[in-house]
């Protein structure tokens, strides 16, 4: 009797315990349901994970950007923001779990880590039904937003599982910010622009402010951006791969470029131009760092700069003693009564690239090298667990693709961020459209459009790169760096990268994530070493590690496709 | 004739006495019975139901992408081969992390298991019964703080700027990063075993002075007159009385010798990529496969479910050492 | 016979008897001053206002409760605080009664099955199923990644179990037989003779599963995340501000005081168990000892 009672117990809880674990659907329900009616979405609220905006979830979900994006699009869209550090563990999360995400924003190692076991919903046969879809008056079809191999890198076994996402070479996202009283101080008055201006710069500052300060180091250099800052184009470094003599896909770590600037970083550290726990800070760190005047110069992405003047009109301590109030800071920092501009005599000036002079072996270059943003930056999925209602996740990134919704994030509303003017208006800011068009930028567009970058991204990357100019005036690569003298485009700048845009390979993708923040964190140490024996020997055991573990796994799958593509 | 008769009629009423006496523990024990169902229906549903998962780790790749957990159970796909990596592919991270957890713990069982019962036998020389109260109220306090909130303390003294020891010494050290200083030792495992000490220690020492302070008074006196002074006192007296609950507190502690707290490693193991590659234990290796990068489930399952086998066994000779030497069972 | 000078010799203390007691007076105030310290310097970092962290060493330079009111309208702090009251709450109560409860039937000496019974049990506390198959049973629930899921996860502890047991097998017989004959039903007779009898361990063990409860944050990071911020209870909240991820919960906190910031906030979820610690100080002393003899 006893007996019969618990085993009556225990096969009750294991039947509620496997009924409720088989619940799921049959596979119909992992395929795109080709029937909605795209235009009826009234009662459809999308779900949407970006990376991090570096600002509050209030100003995501329901500031002026969400708003004014719903109104064009007519969707209703719920915006989620990823966390910086812990992105791979609430991706895994997100997707195992099976939660209800419309549309997800995956980098490209995270994208590939989930393909290959089908985690992403199969968007062939939508592309094909909405692709023609016009996006601007010209009649753009939606599908020529994106060249050929941008399609491909986004393809597996013959299937399109992501939307391309890519940016334009004018886009230079990062920039030296140097802090010019401090330059002053040291008695230079140009700012950097070569590799060995640079140098000098930093050793005189060291030397100057460090023997004051004992937590002083010159350059607030940060871990996440170890090999991809604006000195690194000055040695050439090679943008993730490159080919070697024999015609073969290497990694970077291989290449003497990268040798030559490791060696030009590890002397920095070793100099204590940079500060020793660099590895783990972030550029809110360097921010921080800058504004309290522990670094002179730092790598600024140009959505912080709103937030680094901000910070330095309210802690600064150095202001001269005829700068007194707020506006009278505001003034000092961007140089000037007008706060579009980049002006000369602003307390934080910036020039983007660095140019390698041949010194400390970097290359000879005329002009500063950039490296190629037109690579599939990141790939927009649609999990599986919304594969029957991706139809309307479609329809919702065709919208947001427009000419009329891009101008909108990146813009904002005209007559409240910003209004046409004419040339000889002295806050006019040139587009970059085939007609000469100049607009001036209201207060507005500081506090709504300023900093939401990820809203600016995904979007027509022609229309965004035309406006690009009144996201932040001085961050304009284009017309400076990569037009040669006849106005063209002069692509031998572009430090390219021959495995950018590669269909997913199946064993290489198994391997991305880990090799790639393998390499990251022997740049890292690489840098960190203490003397000359460490370098070598951490270099070169980084060298074979990689090969063993990472290399040899997919050398053959990635060099059999690079020869077919060549 | 008449003998066997008799035998035969003594059998039967025995095994008629036995089911009646079991009917009738029964019906006297059912209603209490009824008191365990609630803590066995949570049992069997958080303990034994997800074993079923842990077959997850027979197979060769367990894709969660269109099938729920258990409709991935039944595809076809079975073999070992996700045990072989653990001693394959992936050796050298799992045995890296298996040496860091040996390495830890058995540094903690040298050094730091003798400091709780050095504070015990302190503690019992305090004479005043409200003096000896306070520190050990003050010393039991680190052990109910929570991870966060010691290692943010211990943050506030370590981290290179406004660092309290760095602000002392006005010295510019990275303590807590994996390259610091002009020699580039890395200071993890220093850090793992003293902050474990620091929170551990005081809560420990309580074992060991309830057990000083029950040893009878007149085996001290008669020492003393003796003529054995407190050294030998302790040396010869105290230690030998308590060496039981010694015993069963190292055995206890070599038993969980395979978990090194993983609560404090992901702590200390998020503030430098390096310790998060290089130094961190099995705990975390195990969750890490887990939930932050692979999505490979079945390699993670397979690694949870040697990780037990192992620590059951270890448990278990555990004990039974415990039963032999000692008299007694460890819980 | 004792002569005055032996009596003497048996009163005066040795110089190694000083030096013994001097060693451990000394021993135990370091040890104190050890781990008060540090804690004095977390107060005065949450007490200092910002620009003033690189002069603080153990007292605060300059006074500001600006953090404190920071946290107290802080969307997510509230929340967070919120969830871990209620789940400490509910937890112990829960928790406690379904072992004290089954623990008393496995004190009777003559209970059929009691070995099976107790090894069932035993062997959940040895063997656990690990990470993944919990967390894919709690997707089955449909519990993951709510606050009910590490509620129910923390029901299952079979150590108070066996402390409940030990303790009710020493309980004395007369009193319960007594009950019995007196007509009085299972319920009652555990209510309201057996539980108050056993207080001290009842309590030290409420104060356990109070403490571990609060204090726990890995299973909120395993099972709950940083996906569902609406979830996340005080523990992991402070977890995530100490690993300096950048909070993109309600607002920004700046980096310039971040320490400040951290420290406010885990000064704050220290008060509660602080608050009740002394309460169950003489509560624990008798209750490990009764445990420990077991």
């Amino acid at each position: 009797m006893k007996n019969t009672k618990y085993l009556r117990i225990f096969s009750l809880a294991t039947m509620i315990g496997t009924a409720l674990t088989s619940c799921g659907g049959g596979i119909g329900d992992f395929e795109p349901d080709l029937n909605v009616d795209v235009t009826k979405h009234d009662d459809i609220t999308l779900s949407v994970y970006l990376p991090s905006f570096g600002c509050s979830n209030e100003k995501v979900s329901n500031g002026v950007l969400s708003r004014a994006l719903q109104e064009t699009t007519t969707y209703k869209v719920n915006f989620n923001q990823l966390s910086e550090s812990a992105a791979d563990t609430e991706i895994n999360s997100l997707l195992s779990m099976k939660e209800k995400v419309d549309v997800l924003k995956c980098a490209p190692t995270v994208f590939n880590n989930y393909v290959t076991d089908g985690y992403f919903t199969n968007l062939t046969e939508l592309v094909k039904k909405y692709g023609d879809t016009p996006v601007d008056e010209k009649g753009t079809k939606f599908v020529d937003l994106f060249t050929k191999e941008q399609w491909e890198a986004c393809t597996y076994d013959g299937k399109i599982y992501a939307i391309p996402e890519y940016g334009h070479t004018a886009m230079c996202n990062s920039t030296l910010a140097w802090n010019r009283d401090h330059l002053k101080t040291v008695g230079i008055e140009k700012i950097p622009e070569t590799l060995s201006e640079f140098d000098a710069a930093v050793r005189a500052l060291q030397s100057h402010f460090g023997a004051i300060n004992n937590s002083y180091h010159a350059f607030g250099f940060t871990g996440n951006i170890a090999q991809d800052n604006p000195i690194s184009p000055a040695f050439n470094v090679p943008m993730q791969w490159y080919e070697d003599n024999e015609g073969k896909l290497q990694s970077m770590l291989n290449s003497k470029e990268m040798e030559n600037y490791l060696r030009y970083m590890n002397d920095l550290k070793r100099n204590e131009v940079i500060v020793s726990d660099w590895v783990g800070l972030t550029e809110v760190n360097a921010i921080d760092s800058f504004v309290k005047e522990n670094c002179s110069v730092f790598v600024s992405s140009y959505w912080n700069i709103k937030s680094l003047r901000s910070a330095l009109v309210a802690s600064y301590k150095s202001f001269p003693s005829s700068v007194v109030s707020k506006s009278d800071k505001e003034a000092y920092v961007h140089g000037g009564k007008e706060r579009t501009a980049l002006k000369e005599d602003a307390l934080v000036s910036w020039r983007i690239g660095l140019r390698g002079d041949g010194s400390h072996s970097s290359a000879d270059q005329s002009k500063a090298m950039f490296r190629d943003n037109r690579t599939v930056g990141y790939f927009i999925t649609v999990p599986v667990a919304t594969a029957k209602r991706s139809a309307y996740s479609m329809d919702w990134m065709i919208r947001k693709n427009t000419e009329e919704a891009t101008k909108m994030m990146v813009a904002g509303k005209e007559g409240v961020h910003f209004d046409y003017t004419t040339e000889d208006d002295p806050d006019a800011i040139k587009l970059l459209t085939e007609t000469p068009t100049y607009v001036k930028k209201y207060d507005a567009f500081d506090e709504d459009i300023s900093g939401m970058s990820q809203f600016q991204t995904g979007v027509y990357c022609d229309v965004a790169r035309q406006w690009w100019p009144i996201a932040e005036a001085g961050f304009d690569a284009w017309p400076v760096l990569i037009l040669d003298e006849q106005g063209k485009e002069d692509l031998s700048r572009v430090i390219g990268n021959p495995f950018a845009m590669h269909p997913v390979i199946q064993s290489y993708s198994k391997y991305d994530l880990k090799a790639q923040n393998y390499v990251i964190t022997k740049v890292q140490s690489v840098i960190n070493s203490r003397d000359n024996d460490t370098f070598d020997s951490r270099l070169s055991s980084a060298r074979s590690e990689y090969k063993t573990k990472y290399y040899d796994k997919f050398e053959k799958d990635i060099n059999s496709w690079y020869r077919s593509s060549k | 004739m008449e003998l066997l008769a008799k035998k035969v009629k003594l059998i039967r009423p025995k095994q008629e006495g036995y089911w009646h006496r079991l009917g009738i523990k029964l019906k006297k024990y059912l209603p209490i019975m009824a008191f365990i169902v609630p803590a066995a229906f949570m049992a069997v549903l958080f303990g034994y139901i997800p074993l079923i998962f842990l077959l997850a780790a027979f197979k060769t790749n367990f894709n969660l992408s269109i099938y729920t957990p258990f409709q991935a159970l039944f595809s076809p796909n079975w073999s070992f081969v996700q045990f072989t990596k653990i001693f394959g592919e992936n050796a050298d991270e799992f045995f890296l992390a298996l040496k860091n957890t040996l390495v830890i713990n058995g540094i903690k069982l040298v050094l730091i298991f003798p400091i709780p019962i050095i504070i015990a036998i302190m503690l019992s020389e305090v004479k005043n019964a409200t003096l000896a109260k306070l520190f050990l109220i003050i010393l039991c306090l680190p052990n109910f703080l929570s991870w966060p909130t010691v290692i943010g303390i211990w943050q506030n003294f370590f981290r290179q700027s406004d660092g309290v020891i760095n602000s002392i010494f006005g010295t510019n050290i990275g303590w807590l990063t994996s390259d610091n200083g002009p020699n580039g030792i890395s200071l993890f495992r220093f850090f793992v075993i003293s902050f474990d000490a620091w929170k551990g220690c005081g809560w420990n020492s309580i074992m060991f002075y309830t057990a000083i302070v029950s040893i009878d008074k007149s085996y001290y006196e008669a020492a003393e007159l003796d003529g054995a002074n407190k050294f030998q006192q302790t040396l010869r007296l105290t230690l030998p009385s308590i060496f039981p609950t010694i015993a069963l507190m190292f055995i206890m502690n070599i038993t969980y010798i395979l978990s090194c707290g993983f609560d404090e490693i992901n702590l200390l193991a998020n503030l430098d990529p390096n310790w998060k590659l290089y130094e961190t234990t099995l705990d975390y290796y195990l969750y890490n496969q887990a939930l932050a990068e692979n999505a490979d489930f079945s390699y993670a399952t397979a690694l949870g479910l040697f990780n037990s086998t192992v620590s059951l066994t270890f448990m278990l000779v555990g004990n039974s050492f415990c039963k032999k030497f000692l008299h007694r069972g460890l819980w | 016979m004792i002569h005055k000078k032996h009596l003497k010799k048996l009163i005066r203390k040795t110089k190694g008897d000083r030096l013994f007691l001097g060693l451990s007076y000394g021993f135990l105030i370091f040890f104190s001053i050890l781990v008060i310290l540090p804690i004095m310097n977390l107060i005065s970092f949450s007490l200092t206002p910002e620009g003033n962290n690189a002069y603080v060493r153990f007292i605060p330079e300059g006074f500001t409760l600006s953090y404190f009111a920071y946290f107290f309208k802080d969307s997510q702090f509230i929340t967070s605080f919120g969830n871990s009251v209620l789940l400490t709450v509910g937890v112990t109560i829960v928790s406690n009664v379904f072992m004290a409860l089954a623990a008393y039937p496995l004190s009777k000496p003559d209970l059929p099955m009691k070995k099976p019974i107790l090894v069932f049990f035993i062997i959940t506390m040895l063997f656990g199923a690990g990470i993944l198959p919990t967390k894919f049973m709690l997707q089955g629930l449909g519990v993951l990644g709510t606050l009910w899921g590490i509620f129910l996860l923390s029901i299952n502890n079979v150590f108070n179990m066996l402390l409940y047991k030990s303790f009710y097998e020493g309980l004395p017989k007369e009193t319960i037989e007594a009950a019995e004959v007196d007509g009085v039903n299972n319920i009652q007779l555990f209510f309201r003779i057996v539980l108050p009898m056993s207080l001290p361990v009842f309590a030290s063990c409420c104060f356990f599963t109070i403490v571990g409860t609060w204090n726990a944050y890995s299973s909120v990071l395993m099972f709950v995340g940083s996906t569902h911020p609406e979830s996340w209870t005080l523990s992991y909240y402070i977890y995530y501000l100490v690993s300096q991820f950048n909070p993109t919960g309600s607002s920004i906190i700046k980096t310039t005081n971040l320490v400040n910031y951290q420290s406010a906030s885990i000064v704050i979820s220290t008060i509660p168990i602080l608050l009740i610690y002394p309460f169950i100080v003489r509560y624990i002393k008798s209750g490990i000892t009764l445990g420990s003899e077991k």
